[in-house]
């Protein structure tokens, strides 16, 4: 190989190897990014399943109360459910009107059964109405303990590790500033 | 006037209830116009009965009739029509309102939606409330975030996968580079060690000669030495010589040494041949001593010819060991330092290039930990949903 091949081969290679250790940084910096995104995603999980639940919750507990007094809900939630359709037919769609329709009475369901909530925050999570809270166990808000996964959540989007869900739950059982705890009715 | 029979009587009445006009039931009972009408005046007053049926129930019992040939209904169509009223009389919809129920129900459905279809939708949308035990709003819902969250995932998967199919492109030429770097490297090694090897050659070549030369110098000073011995031989002749011709002595002399030497024989009364042997013992001292004289002459010449050789010699083999030796050298620097500046660029650039290597490899050392890190998070988010799913039972 003559002297200027070498020199132009080398000077390739040097050129390849910058461009790989830029771009290798580059994917590093764009993954570090992604892996710091991931301990806010745990806690914003966290809440959605929690809120999730308490919806749940309440669309059951709506859902009794109905069945448990029929007169009294009966034509309110007629009522409701037809004017909910026709709102939802003026879009000319049909399972958009369904939709529309039925969502709304769900969420006529979920008023019915909305209440304050607490949550039993050891190994299982356990989310109850404030009426029917268990004698065992201790038993915090539900809003205390959002409150606090809030915190949480600004910690995690700062870069702090927060590990499994056992140790969120020590975490927020530690929270005891922010967390109003309640004991079961007398 | 003939009283008509009360079975007949009856028959017309059945004929009245379901509802056929005069002249059917003229033609089907055999009675006159005036008889019918007669008979149903009596149904009116009270006077013709049908055994548990009031009039109000006949004359509505007509209406019926009437309603249904009108419609061109059968009774068993009205039957049907029955059942559904009962059925909505069950959920409360009294007579009065099945006109509007009627209507609210075709305002309600679109014209490309028909009644069958949004009943069968409504039905199929409780089954799967009732199975999943989530209203279908909260279904929509978690399906439409959870394919956000497929799609989301997909996509940075998509990403990774791409940028890592990347690298493996771009760190294959590089691999490949570095393979044609490293055979060049051990041709130039081994053209270095030919080099080096010549090099060995010439200085063993070199040593040589200056083994020569030293033999050849050792040689010389045996000459030298012979030369210095014979030198003192031939002085200590020349010697002899000199002090014969110091004294004079020629031919004549020698003459009258013959004669000294018969006289001296008679005149000492010594025999001549004890005389002669005196003599030429003598002669023979004077023999020896020329002998020696040429002897010393010749090793003179030879002497001075090997001097003159082994200054000649001397001179050819300082000469030549002093060339070559010259250009051994010469050449064997300039090749040295060659190769040596050869090398040392390689080697430079061998260590600039092994740096941007290290670099780089650092660097893509770092982004596979990086890598690792990243499944590891991506594992202990899975993990953590998991957890949260499984602990967040209904109490």
């Amino acid at each position: 190989m003559s002297d200027s091949r070498w020199t132009h081969t080398i000077a390739d290679l040097k050129k390849e190897l910058t461009w790989i250790e830029s771009s290798s940084q580059g994917i590093v910096s764009r993954l570090e990014i992604i892996q710091q995104e991931t301990e806010p995603l745990k806690i914003e999980f966290l809440k959605h399943s929690l809120e999730k639940e308490r919806e749940a919750l309440a669309y059951q507990r709506g859902l009794g109360l109905i069945i448990r007094d029929r007169k009294k809900m009966g034509t309110g939630l007629a009522v409701a459910a037809g004017g909910l359709i026709l709102g939802g037919l003026i879009a000319k769609d049909k399972n958009i009107a369904l939709k529309a329709g039925l969502s709304g009475f769900d969420g006529v369901l979920e008023g019915f059964g909305e209440t304050k909530w607490a949550v039993l925050l050891q190994k299982e999570l356990v989310i109850v109405p404030y009426d029917a809270i268990p004698a065992k166990g201790t038993w915090v808000t539900l809003e205390s303990l959002m409150a606090a996964i809030d915190d949480l959540e600004i910690e995690a989007s700062e870069g702090k590790q927060l590990g499994t869900l056992d140790n969120i739950i020590q975490r927020l059982q530690q929270s005891r500033g922010k967390l109003i705890y309640i004991g079961p009715p007398n | 006037m003939k009283e008509i029979p009360r079975t007949k009587k009856l028959e017309v009445a059945q004929y009245y209830i379901l509802g056929y006009p005069y002249n059917d039931i003229e033609n089907r009972a055999g009675v006159s116009h005036g008889s019918i009408v007669n008979i149903v005046k009596e149904l009116e007053d009270g006077r013709l009965t049908i055994p548990g049926t009031s009039f109000d129930q006949v004359n509505d019992l007509r209406q019926l009739s009437f309603d249904l040939k009108k419609k061109g209904l059968e009774p068993s169509q009205a039957l049907l029509g029955l059942l559904l009223f009962e059925r909505l009389q069950t959920i409360e919809i009294t007579p009065e309102l099945v006109d509007k129920w009627s209507e609210l129900a075709k305002k309600l459905l679109p014209v490309d939606f028909p009644a069958k279809d949004f009943l069968e939708a409504a039905l199929r949308l409780n089954e799967l409330e009732k199975g999943e035990g989530k209203p279908f709003t909260t279904l929509a819902e978690e399906y439409v975030r959870l394919k956000e969250g497929v799609d989301k995932f997909k996509s940075k998967v998509d990403s990774l996968f791409k940028n890592k199919e990347e690298l493996i492109k771009e760190v294959e030429p590089l691999r490949a580079q570095l393979e044609s770097l490293e055979r060049t490297r051990n041709r130039l090694e081994n053209d270095a060690e030919i080099q080096t090897r010549k090099l060995q050659e010439l200085k063993s070549k070199t040593k040589e000669t200056g083994e020569e030369k030293s033999r050849l110098s050792r040689e010389a000073k045996e000459l030298q030495g012979r030369k210095t011995k014979l030198s003192s031989e031939v002085d200590s002749k020349e010697e002899s010589l000199r002090r014969l011709n110091d004294i004079g002595l020629s031919d004549e002399d020698l003459l009258r040494i013959i004669t000294f030497i018969e006289r001296t024989s008679q005149n000492e009364g010594i025999s001549g041949s004890e005389l002669k042997k005196k003599f030429f013992s003598a002669l023979g001292l004077f023999e020896d001593i020329s002998g020696l004289e040429k002897r010393q002459k010749a090793e003179m010449q030879k002497v001075n010819e090997l001097v003159k050789r082994e200054a000649i010699l001397s001179g050819e083999i300082l000469g030549i060991i002093s060339s070559t030796s010259q250009k051994v050298r010469a050449v064997g620097e300039d090749a040295a330092s060659q190769i040596q500046q050869h090398v040392s660029d390689i080697k430079d650039q061998l260590n600039g290039l092994l740096a941007n290597v290290l670099k780089a490899g650092e660097a893509i050392g770092e982004m596979r930990q990086i890598l690792k890190k990243g499944e590891d998070s991506e594992k202990a988010l899975a993990k953590f949903i998991e957890e949260v799913q499984g602990r967040l039972g209904r109490n």
